[in-house]
């Protein structure tokens, strides 16, 4: 009996414990058939399982015996999941995988659009691209008119994009629209944006055909997302020639505070290089705070509160006069906050964002002591939606609600404005394939000061042609308020203004190296014109725009060095405001060129660059020449080159950066334009404050 | 006659139990083999895909998250093609936050954090170094005080140390201390047992002989041989 128990036991117990094992095996390819290697293919819950082999095949045995799961995962790729029942026969199983698309090889939609990000790599610029470009001095909208699209303007604020005038681009923090991106206007002296460009971690330049999250914009919007929390403690600080800046930011686990304070006087400068063009030169003092909190693991709040103050006083040419100016006193006070709310909710699968805006303005100034003040406000809130569960469909939509409160004063006159604002947008992002994506939106707005409504469609293609090459088309209906100037004469009486886009636009994306052509036609109608003299307002102006736009950036082929081609070429005619013809607005040019190189030294850890800037002649208006042939003058050709120095190096032990930069480093005359005297007896050219212009600084911080 | 059955039988019995034990230490062992002699994508992959298999199965330890997030920051250097960089580094990222989740206030963790920073900055130098630069030296600082006796931590500090010139607040002044630091406590560096990480010490003698011999040369990140 004892030995048949033992053989017994002798035969089944190995049988039980160490069963024979099963063969899995199959292959997996994409949907075009072509094999995936390294494929991880395992079994839940068990060790067992193999990778794919460069041809794509697998093998592996397995002691798991019944109903198991197989589980099927390779980097860039969709997992896979199959219910197998595992039986003593081997099994022959093949799996397709889906790509993951969406990602960094696959297509995007372009047209119509720039984007600045580090976080991405598919975009053409980078954050820091924005504060080392020469000539652009830390200014957002300096950087960005180094792009293709934009006009050269020297005596006008604001980003004049493809035949558009400053006023048709709007700038974007967080969603919401900023009232006063500029410091106030002064006539003829072009200002600075109010933005640091190192606040912000992601810029999105359109140059139209922009998403149908935004509005009352005909031309462009240049959307700007701030950064979130602080990487870390820091302690900093600036002189330079115009000013000083102190800054700490301190950073807590799940909170950080920005504070900052800036004071800047062009005094001292302007007596220096001997610049009499002020009686006052500008003196500007502003506080910041820059708040993040972390809610969640998906969730920030942001507040941002920027106080401002700037007085001058410059000479303005008087034109019933020769060789007269007239005091043009400038006193703005600027209080700016933003309050916004971001989570992600349920795997990422949907968005909220919330938020809050209040801006005023008060411009106090006079012009020979006639009163000339304005005093804007602005309160807006925004709730964004979005959801994105499925990964070839992304929906977002929103509303928007606004007021916007002006009060305008002119010597003993005084108008106002009130404009409640709603609008809703809805917008989906689809991607067919990893060749094929869109994006459809609508907009709706209605304007209480108008007493009218619009509804906006917009929508963009894009197609992959090959490995490196896209192809994008976007099309859309833009609308826009007639500017303040118009609206003091009365609520109910004016349209939109309306303008159509249509782009086409080909990137190609390789190893560093860019290019982008894009051709462009925009047609404006419904645009306020009038007649000087009766002051009789209508909506029957219209005009058109159209060109192309060729890019060419190469961060490759020179070692150590970047640097971008932008040309543009505009042919565009308006009949509004108070022309007599159809005429070539007088801010428009028909090339722009822009060279822009920038050179890293390792051996003196210095950056240099320099920024080459061609424009052809804009047309001015000669009062001495007959009506028809309105705006047919032109001024000389624009050429400018402006060099700059980043040189990093550590003072105090601290990291240090000393910059100098020249603009017009050749001394070229620039003439924007020529005021003429009313007798028309002579006139006076529109130039910059000084013929060059020289920037020296320090700034230290802590890291 | 009874012996030689009662032997065969204890043999029987004894094989059984033996493929009855948990496979998590042999299955561990094999593959840190496999990866310790990896030198392509491929190697790497294959690795990492065991280390995957055994996270998912045993969810409750971290070490094979930390091992297979360690193959793919390997597999990033060994592709010279910037998005495919980006993923790697990206998917290495992923998996050490799941063994940090796992086991927080983990030294060798941090280590690796940082080390995963170092691979992301590499992929773009110009543009990622001044930013990432400092949350990097912060996770080997982190890692230091975590466990002062990981010489890890001291090793990719001075690696990291070495990376960024002297104008940015590194070189080879401040990098050397640290270098002499994590060879002495490889020395005496005993991991807790066969499969904690136990990796660095001939890369940290290679790189303190690259450093002493070189005078005027910068060296830069290069691969992990070990």
């Amino acid at each position: 009996m004892k030995p048949i128990v033992t053989v017994f036991l002798f035969l089944f117990l190995p049988a039980v414990s160490c069963m024979p094992q099963t063969v899995i095996y199959g292959s997996v390819t994409t949907g075009k058939g072509e094999p995936v290697p390294w494929v991880n293919i395992s079994i839940k819950g068990s060790f067992d399982g193999s990778s794919s082999d460069p041809k794509g095949y697998y093998l592996f045995k397995t002691s798991v015996k019944g109903d198991g799961v197989l589980y099927v995962s390779c980097l860039g790729y969709h997992a896979v999941e199959k219910e197998v029942t595992i039986g003593s026969d081997s099994i022959h199983l093949d799996f397709t995988l889906t790509p993951v698309v969406n990602n960094i090889s696959t297509v995007y939609v372009t047209a119509g659009s720039f984007e600045a990000s580090d976080e991405k790599r598919t975009v053409i610029l980078r954050a820091t691209d924005i504060g080392s470009t020469a000539g652009a001095l830390g200014d957002i909208s300096g950087a960005v008119s180094t792009l293709p699209g934009t006009q050269v303007t020297g005596e006008s604020t604001g980003l004049f994009v493809r035949g558009g005038s400053g006023n048709e681009t709007k700038v974007i923090i967080d969603e919401m629209v900023v009232r006063n991106p500029y410091y106030s206007p002064v006539p003829d002296i072009k200002q600075r944006g109010r933005f640091d460009p190192f606040m912000f971690s992601g810029t999105l330049f359109s140059t139209g055909g922009y998403s149908a999250q935004y509005g009352q914009a005909l031309s462009s919007v240049l959307v700007l997302k701030s950064k979130g929390l602080a990487d870390s403690t820091n302690t900093g600080g600036g002189i330079h020639f115009y000013g000083g800046r102190f800054f700490h930011t301190h950073r807590w686990k799940e909170t950080s505070l920005h504070s900052e304070l800036n004071y800047n006087n062009m005094g001292p400068y302007h007596d220096l290089f001997r610049i009499d063009r002020y009686n006052e030169s500008p003196e500007n003092v502003s506080g910041k705070l820059i708040f993040r909190q972390k809610i969640s693991e998906k969730g920030i709040v942001k507040a941002y509160a920027d106080l401002s103050a700037t007085r001058m006083n410059v000479g303005v040419e008087d034109l019933s006069a020769a060789g007269k100016t007239l005091p043009f006193e400038l006193e703005n006070s600027n209080y700016y906050l933003n309050l916004s709310y971001k989570e992600y909710f349920r795997d990422d699968n949907w968005s909220l964002f919330a938020g809050l805006s209040w801006s005023d303005d008060d411009d106090r100034a006079t012009l020979d002591s006639v009163n000339m003040s304005e005093k804007e406000r602005l309160l807006q809130s925004r709730l964004i939606l979005t959801n994105n569960r499925l990964s070839w469909l992304t929906i977002k939509s929103g509303i928007e609600l606004q007021q916007l409160n002006i009060d305008g004063f002119m010597d003993n006159l005084s108008g106002n404005i009130r404009d409640p604002f709603v609008a809703g947008f809805m917008e989906s992002d689809l991607t067919f394939s990893d060749r094929i994506a869109a994006r459809i939106g609508l907009r709706y707005e209605h304007s209480g000061c108008l007493e009218r409504s619009n509804l906006a469609p917009r929508i963009s293609v894009a197609v992959k042609t090959g490995q490196n090459g896209q192809l994008s088309f976007a099309t859309g209906i833009f609308y826009q308020e007639p500017e303040t100037e118009y609206l003091y004469y009365g609520h109910n009486r004016y349209q939109f203004e309306y303008a159509s886009h249509y782009i086409i636009n080909y990137q190609w994306n390789k190893n560093q190296r860019t290019f982008r052509a894009e051709l462009f036609n925009k047609e404006y109608d419904n645009l306020v014109k009038n007649t000087p003299d009766d002051a009789v307002f209508t909506n029957d102006g219209s005009g058109y725009a159209r060109g192309a736009d060729l890019f060419w950036r190469d961060r490759k082929t020179i070692p150590g060095a970047d640097y971008w081609i932008s040309y543009s070429f505009l042919d565009t005619k308006r009949d509004y405001r108070d022309f007599p013809v159809e005429a070539t607005p007088a801010f428009a040019a028909k090339h722009n060129l822009h060279v822009v190189y920038k050179h890293w030294m390792e051996f003196i850890h210095s950056m240099a660059g320099f920024t080459y800037t061609y424009s052809s002649g804009r047309p001015y208006y000669n009062p001495l020449r007959p009506e028809e042939e309105f705006h047919s003058n032109k001024t000389n050709d624009y050429h400018n080159l402006n060099l700059n120095l980043s040189w990093i190096t550590r003072l105090f032990r601290r990291r240090t950066v000393i910059y100098l930069s020249l603009r017009n480093a050749l001394g070229r005359d620039h003439i924007f334009g020529y005021n003429y005297l009313y007798d028309g007896s002579s006139r006076i050219a529109v130039k910059p404050v000084s013929k060059r212009s020289f920037f020296l600084g320090c700034f230290v911080s802590t890291y | 006659m009874r012996r030689p059955v009662h032997s065969i039988l204890l043999l029987t019995i004894h094989i059984c139990t033996l493929s009855q034990t948990d496979p998590y230490l042999p299955a561990m062992k094999e593959t840190i083999r496999d990866m310790n002699h990896a030198n392509s994508i491929g190697d790497y992959q294959y690795a990492a895909n065991t280390f995957e298999r055994i996270a998912n199965a045993r969810p409750d330890q971290w070490l094979p998250f930390y091992y297979c997030s360690y193959c793919y920051v390997q597999m990033s250097f060994l592709t010279g093609d910037g998005n495919q960089r980006d993923k790697y580094v990206g998917r290495a990222d992923e998996l050490i936050s799941k063994a940090d989740t796992i086991c927080p206030d983990n030294s060798e963790i941090y280590v690796l954090k940082g080390f995963i920073l170092q691979a992301f900055m590499n992929i773009e130098p110009m543009i990622r170094g001044m930013k990432y630069n400092s949350k990097c030296i912060e996770m080997f600082k982190r890692a230091s005080s975590l466990n002062p006796e990981n010489p890890r931590s001291y090793l990719w500090h001075s690696v990291q140390l070495l990376n960024i010139p002297p104008f940015m607040g590194g070189g080879k002044e401040k990098a050397l201390p640290l270098l002499e630091k994590a060879i002495r406590c490889f020395a005496s560096f005993k991991p807790e047992d066969e499969i904690s990480p136990d990796w660095g010490n001939s890369y940290a003698l290679k790189k303190w002989n690259e450093v002493t011999r070189s005078e005027n040369q910068q060296p830069e990140l290069d691969l992990l041989y070990d």
